[in-house]
C-alpha cells in the first residue's frame, strides 16, 4: 500500500507537477500584465501580439534549426514590432479605427505563421499547428538524472516562465503609480509628465516577452485567455488596484488548478477514452468564469438592495 | 517683464489640412486671469484646448508658448482637466487614489505615496468639499462629485496655469459654486485659468474674461463686453444654442 502511495506521489511529482507549475507561472506572468492591458481597454493589443508573434516564432525556430529561446524571442519581437508599425500605417492611410487596423494586420500575420508552419513544419518533428494552438504542456515532465539533483531535471520552459512571471510582477510593482495613471487617464498622465514614452514601450516589450515565454508551453488559445480573463473575473468585485490584482491572480490560479485536474483525471473517472487537453480545459474554465463572475456580482447587489 | 503664461501665434489644429478645427488662433493670457472659452457646439473649443496641450495633431507646435517655453519644458507648471465623460469611472480606485495621481510627477519614479502626499491629497479634497468621500470608490461618486474630484487632482499639481474642458457641464449647484470658488481662489494666488464653457448665462458671473470662438478667435476681452455685443457673434455666423440665447440681455 505504501508502495502504491509512493508511486502515485512520484508520478504526480514527475508528470503532473511540472505541467501545473508551468500553467500557474504562465497565468501569473500573463494575468498580471493582462490587468494593465484590460484596465487600459487595450485587450485587442494583447490579442494581436499573441497572434502576430507566430511567424516570428516559426522563423526563429527555422533559422536556429532548433528550440532556441533567443532566436524565437528575437523573431517574435520583430514580428510584434512590425505588426504595430504596419497597423499604424494602415490606420493613417485608411482612417480605420486603431482596433480595426490592428485586427487586419494581426490576422494576416497569424495566417502567415500558420502557412509557414504547414510548409516547413512537415520537416520538423516538434512544430505543428496543434502545438501552436494548445501548446505542449503535456510534454513537460521532470527528468531526474540518476545521480543528480531534481533541479537539473526541471524542463527549460519552466525556468523561462518563472523568469517571465518574476519580471511581470517586478515591473508591475516598480511602475505601479505610473501604470495606474496611464490606465486611468492617459492624456492627463501625458500632460502631467508621469507617463514617459519609454514606459509605454517597456510595457509593450514586457508584455510581448510574457506572451512569447508562455506561447511555447501553453499555446495561443490559453495565452489569450490568460491575458484577459483573470482581470475580467476580478473586475466586478474589486474597488482598488490591489484587490483587482489579488482577486484576479488568486481566482486565476484556482481555476488553472481545477482545469488541469479536470483534464488529467476526468477521463479516468468517467471512463471515457477521450483525452482532454489541459491548456484547452484551463482556457474553457477561465472564459466561463467571466460571465459567472459578473452574474455573481448582480446577485450580490440584489441581495444587499 | 516675464513671458505670458500662455501665448498663441497663428495656431492651427486638426487631423488633416482638409479638416481644420482651429484656424490661425492668436491670443495671450496674462498671469492671474480667468478666461472662459465660449462658442457653439462643434466650434472646436475642445480641439483648441487639446491642440494647445499636444493631445491632437497641430500644424506648427512652435506657435504655442507657455511662459515663453514649449510645453515639454514647463510640464510641471501646467495642469489639465479633461471632460468628465472621457474618464472611465469603473476604474478600481478611491477618490484619494485619483487625487494622488496629481502628485505622481513630484513624487518621481519608484517612490510610493507616503503620509505627506496623502495629507496633501486630503487637503485638496477638503477644498472641494469631498473630505468625507476620500475612501469611496470613484464609481460610487455622483456626477458633480466626480467633477470636483478632477478639480482636486489639478489642485495638488500646484500648476501656474490650469486648462479645463467643460468643468461646469451638467453639475449641481453645490458643485458649480465649489468649483467657481476654488478657481477664483487660485486666480487670486496668481494662477492663470482657461476653461471651455458652454453656459452663456453664467460666463459673466464666474469669469472676468472671455474668448468668443468658432474655429477662429472672434473676440477676446472682458467677459461683459465680449459677450454683450451679440451682433458681433451673429456677424461671424455663430448660431447660439437655443437654450442659452434667451439669457443674453
Amino acid at each position: 500500500m505504501n508502495d502504491l502511495a509512493a508511486g502515485t506521489m512520484r508520478s504526480f511529482l514527475v508528470f503532473d507537477l511540472p505541467v501545473l507549475v508551468a500553467a500557474l507561472l504562465a497565468l501569473i506572468a500573463c494575468g498580471t500584465l493582462g490587468n494593465w492591458i484590460v484596465l487600459r481597454k487595450e485587450s485587442m493589443t494583447g490579442d494581436a501580439i499573441a497572434h502576430a508573434v507566430l511567424p516570428g516564432l516559426v522563423a526563429g525556430f527555422l533559422v536556429a534549426g532548433r528550440h532556441s529561446i533567443i532566436a524565437m524571442f528575437v523573431g517574435a519581437a520583430i514580428a510584434g514590432v512590425a505588426t504595430i508599425l504596419i497597423a499604424n500605417w494602415v490606420r493613417r492611410r485608411t482612417k480605420l479605427e486603431s482596433g480595426a487596423a490592428l485586427g487586419i494586420v494581426f490576422t494576416a500575420f497569424f495566417a502567415l505563421g500558420v502557412a509557414l508552419l504547414e510548409f516547413e513544419g512537415a520537416r520538423q518533428v516538434d512544430l505543428d499547428p496543434g502545438c501552436v494552438l494548445f501548446g505542449a504542456l503535456e510534454t513537460l515532465f521532470l527528468i531526474v538524472p540518476a545521480n543528480g539533483s531534481w533541479i537539473e531535471g526541471v524542463p527549460r520552459e519552466i525556468w523561462t516562465l518563472a523568469a517571465a512571471a518574476v519580471i511581470a510582477i517586478s515591473f508591475s510593482i516598480a511602475f505601479a503609480k505610473e501604470l495606474a495613471a496611464i490606465a486611468f487617464d492617459r492624456e492627463h498622465a501625458q500632460i502631467a509628465g508621469v507617463s514617459p514614452r519609454w514606459l509605454e514601450q517597456l510595457m509593450l516589450f514586457v508584455t510581448s516577452m510574457a506572451i512569447v515565454a508562455s506561447f511555447e508551453a501553453v499555446g495561443s488559445v490559453l495565452v489569450i485567455a490568460l491575458l484577459a480573463c483573470p482581470s475580467l473575473i476580478a473586475a466586478p468585485h474589486a474597488s482598488s488596484l490591489r484587490s483587482r490584482f489579488t482577486i484576479s491572480l488568486v481566482a486565476g490560479c484556482v481555476l488553472t488548478g481545477c482545469g488541469y485536474l479536470l483534464a488529467a483525471y476526468a477521463p479516468a473517472v468517467f471512463h471515457t477514452s477521450t483525452a482532454l487537453n489541459s491548456a484547452g480545459m484551463i482556457a474553457v474554465l477561465l472564459s466561463a468564469a467571466v460571465p459567472l463572475s459578473f452574474a455573481l456580482r448582480a446577485l450580490l447587489n440584489r441581495r444587499s438592495a | 517683464m516675464s513671458a505670458a503664461p500662455l501665448e498663441l501665434r497663428g495656431f492651427s489644429a486638426g487631423y488633416s489640412a482638409s479638416e481644420i478645427r482651429v484656424a490661425d488662433a492668436t491670443f495671450s493670457l496674462a498671469r492671474g486671469t480667468m478666461t472662459a472659452l465660449v462658442g457653439p457646439n462643434g466650434a472646436g473649443k475642445s480641439t483648441l484646448l487639446k491642440g494647445i496641450l499636444r493631445l491632437t495633431p497641430v500644424h506648427d507646435a512652435s506657435s504655442v508658448r507657455f511662459f515663453g517655453e514649449p510645453l515639454d519644458r514647463v510640464r510641471s507648471r501646467v495642469a489639465y482637466l479633461p471632460q468628465r465623460s472621457e474618464i472611465d469611472w469603473t476604474f478600481p480606485a478611491c477618490a484619494l487614489d485619483v487625487v494622488a495621481m496629481g502628485l505622481y510627477r513630484r513624487l518621481g519614479l519608484f517612490r510610493r505615496v507616503g503620509r505627506a502626499a496623502r495629507d496633501e491629497a486630503l487637503a485638496a479634497l477638503a477644498l472641494v468639499g469631498l473630505e468625507d468621500a476620500a475612501s469611496k470608490p470613484i464609481g460610487e461618486l455622483s456626477g458633480g462629485q466626480r467633477q470636483r474630484l478632477l478639480v482636486a487632482r489639478a489642485l495638488v499639481q500646484r500648476a501656474d496655469i490650469v486648462l479645463l474642458d467643460e468643468p461646469f457641464a451638467n453639475v449641481d449647484e453645490v458643485t458649480e459654486q465649489a468649483i467657481a470658488s476654488v478657481l477664483q481662489k487660485l486666480r487670486g494666488e496668481g494662477t492663470t485659468i482657461l476653461a471651455v464653457h458652454h453656459d452663456l448665462g453664467t460666463v459673466r458671473s464666474i469669469f472676468e474674461d472671455a474668448i468668443l470662438f468658432n474655429t477662429r478667435v472672434l473676440a477676446h476681452g472682458p467677459a461683459r463686453a465680449t459677450l454683450a455685443d451679440i451682433s458681433v457673434a451673429r456677424a461671424y455666423g455663430i448660431v447660439l444654442e437655443q437654450e442659452h440665447a434667451g439669457r443674453i440681455s
